[in-house]
């Protein structure tokens, strides 16, 4: 990101619908609860929005891929929303960080004025989310699903494993993220995992494997629900009913910390983080990449008190994608924007002046940095 | 299912070769086969024949029921290929009880007929008295 970016945009508007494991509803209902609640809740009316930006994709192996069935694409979301005078209108790829990317992009261009940034996920009822028909395969799947690997947790599962042997890690030191994720989960109504309470240890060892050394607890739930923000001009954004969160900068996974120089800050001044957990070591992964340890440390890093509510670095505030449930980032976005915003409730870290926040896989990810003073 | 570029590893793999990709300009072996050399960007590639030798480089055990034709628990590892550091490519392990998989333990190909004319690259330990590349 070109640093004259910086601040020049911001979140003025921010919703999430319930989540449920299954759900009655269609994908079209909650995508259309989760647009409407967020154009109110930044002050504004459909007549408003002229811009709009999805990230449809259905990541299960199991999807249909299906417009209004389990993904709801930009022109649906136009059409359903009646958005006549939309302006500017796309989608992106699955990750939820490249829809606030792409916004941003499209408002210091003057290609609209407000935009809405919408990701709604659908778990289908009647079939397994991570079910594949066949073992015939195209792309890079022809090189695994033919081994049994769908694109779900098993690398995960083998990133683990080889970091485990590299840097003696363990199942408990892994357990932290799960139950921070848990704990997290506990001050945030909407989470999937609210009422369940505190996961142990104990609870954690003896769970079920699903892609050994991954086990039931190291993977996020899916589910149906939706989230959305609204996004404009920093000069626009001024007028909003709620403080906004400003966009300081963004990065790409091809170097990750980019994102510090392009915000104009350096590591120590990120205050929280949202970090993409749909498989626990991911956290890991993250925390190595961002150099917020060193290379090997993070087993160690990510634990106690430092990373909890309170701590020098508490991450996941809102309970992560293991506790929340599988918005696939778009929670983590959400989370991220609402402590810029100082409206994190129970959650909110003080003095949360940048908060950070990471969505996507290795080799596709965003990060973004939201700051509450556009300096 | 192949495509034009990635044909030739599926042919080879039917006549019990294991083969790869290589850069002719600068000797990258190129895992998925590629057009064009990654590196460098040369566009000439020879495809080369492979040892079939390795190491595992990483696995895990899948304990669910998701994919047709695999029985739970098995395991998906990950072989490093002899000819070239980080040259990594996905294998269930055959021959091979689940509590004995170690990382690091050499390995070497073996091809496994899957009907409708496609034959997988797998790996087993080495030495475990099945003829290697049979």
């Amino acid at each position: 990101m070109d640093p004259t970016l910086r601040n020049r945009t911001a979140v003025v508007g921010v919703s999430q619908t319930p989540l449920e494991r299954r759900s009655a509803r269609s994908i079209g209902a909650v995508a259309v609860e989760a647009a409407l609640n967020a154009i109110a809740d930044a002050g504004l009316t459909r007549a408003d929005i002229d811009g709009y930006v999805g990230a449809p994709a259905a990541p299960g192996a199991s999807a249909l891929h299906a417009d209004g069935v389990d993904e709801v694409s930009a022109g649906f979301m136009v059409s359903a929303l009646g958005l006549k005078d939309a302006s500017w209108v796309t989608d992106v790829d699955g990750m939820a960080g490249g829809m606030v990317v792409a916004a941003v992009q499209a408002l210091a261009t003057g290609s609209c004025r407000y935009v809405l940034a919408l990701r709604a996920l659908y778990n289908p009822p009647d079939r397994k989310y991570s079910e594949s028909r066949t073992t015939l395969a195209a792309g890079p799947d022809q090189f695994t699903l033919p081994y049994g690997i769908g694109p779900g947790g098993g690398r995960f599962a083998q990133w683990l494993q080889r970091y485990m042997y590299d840097h003696g890690a363990s199942r408990q030191a892994l357990f932290e993220i799960a139950g921070l994720a848990r704990e997290h989960a506990q001050h945030n109504p909407l989470a999937i995992w609210r009422d369940a309470g505190a996961l142990t240890l104990d609870t954690y060892m003896n769970a079920r494997w699903i892609n050994e050394p991954m086990c039931l607890y190291d993977s996020d739930m899916p589910v149906t629900g939706a989230a959305a923000v609204v996004m404009t001009t920093a000069e626009r954004a001024t007028g909003s009913p709620h403080r906004p969160a400003y966009i300081a900068g963004y990065a790409n996974s091809a170097n990750p910390t980019a994102v510090f120089e392009v915000s104009g800050i350096t590591r120590r001044d990120v205050r929280v983080a949202q970090i993409y957990d749909g498989y626990a070591p991911m956290v890991w992964l993250w925390l190595e990449r961002f150099g917020f340890c060193g290379v090997g440390e993070a087993h160690q890093f990510a634990a106690g008190d430092r990373v909890r509510l309170g701590g020098e670095l508490p991450l996941n505030t809102f309970g992560g994608a293991l506790g929340e449930g599988r918005l696939h980032g778009m929670g983590h976005v959400r989370e991220a924007a609402l402590q810029a915003m100082g409206r994190a409730g129970p959650r909110q870290v003080r003095d949360a002046g940048h908060s950070l926040v990471q969505v996507g896989i290795p080799e596709r990810s965003w990060t973004v940095v939201f700051s509450a003073d556009p300096g | 299912m192949p495509d034009s570029d990635t044909a030739p590893y599926w042919t080879a793999a039917a006549q019990r070769i294991l083969s790869l990709p290589q850069c002719r300009a600068c000797g990258m072996i190129l895992f998925p086969p590629k057009a064009r050399c990654p590196d460098c960007l040369h566009e000439h590639l020879e495809w080369t024949v492979l040892s079939g030798r390795g190491t595992l480089y990483s696995y895990c055990v899948m304990h669910m029921r998701l994919i047709p034709g695999f029985e739970p628990p098995y395991v998906v590892g990950v072989v490093e290929l002899a000819e070239q550091a980080g040259l990594r490519i996905t294998t269930n392990l055959l021959h091979c009880a689940v509590e004995t998989v170690r990382i690091g333990m050499p390995l070497e190909v073996v091809f496994e007929e899957r009907g409708e004319g496609i034959t997988a690259p797998q790996f087993q330990p080495v030495g475990t008295g099945q003829a290697p590349g049979a």
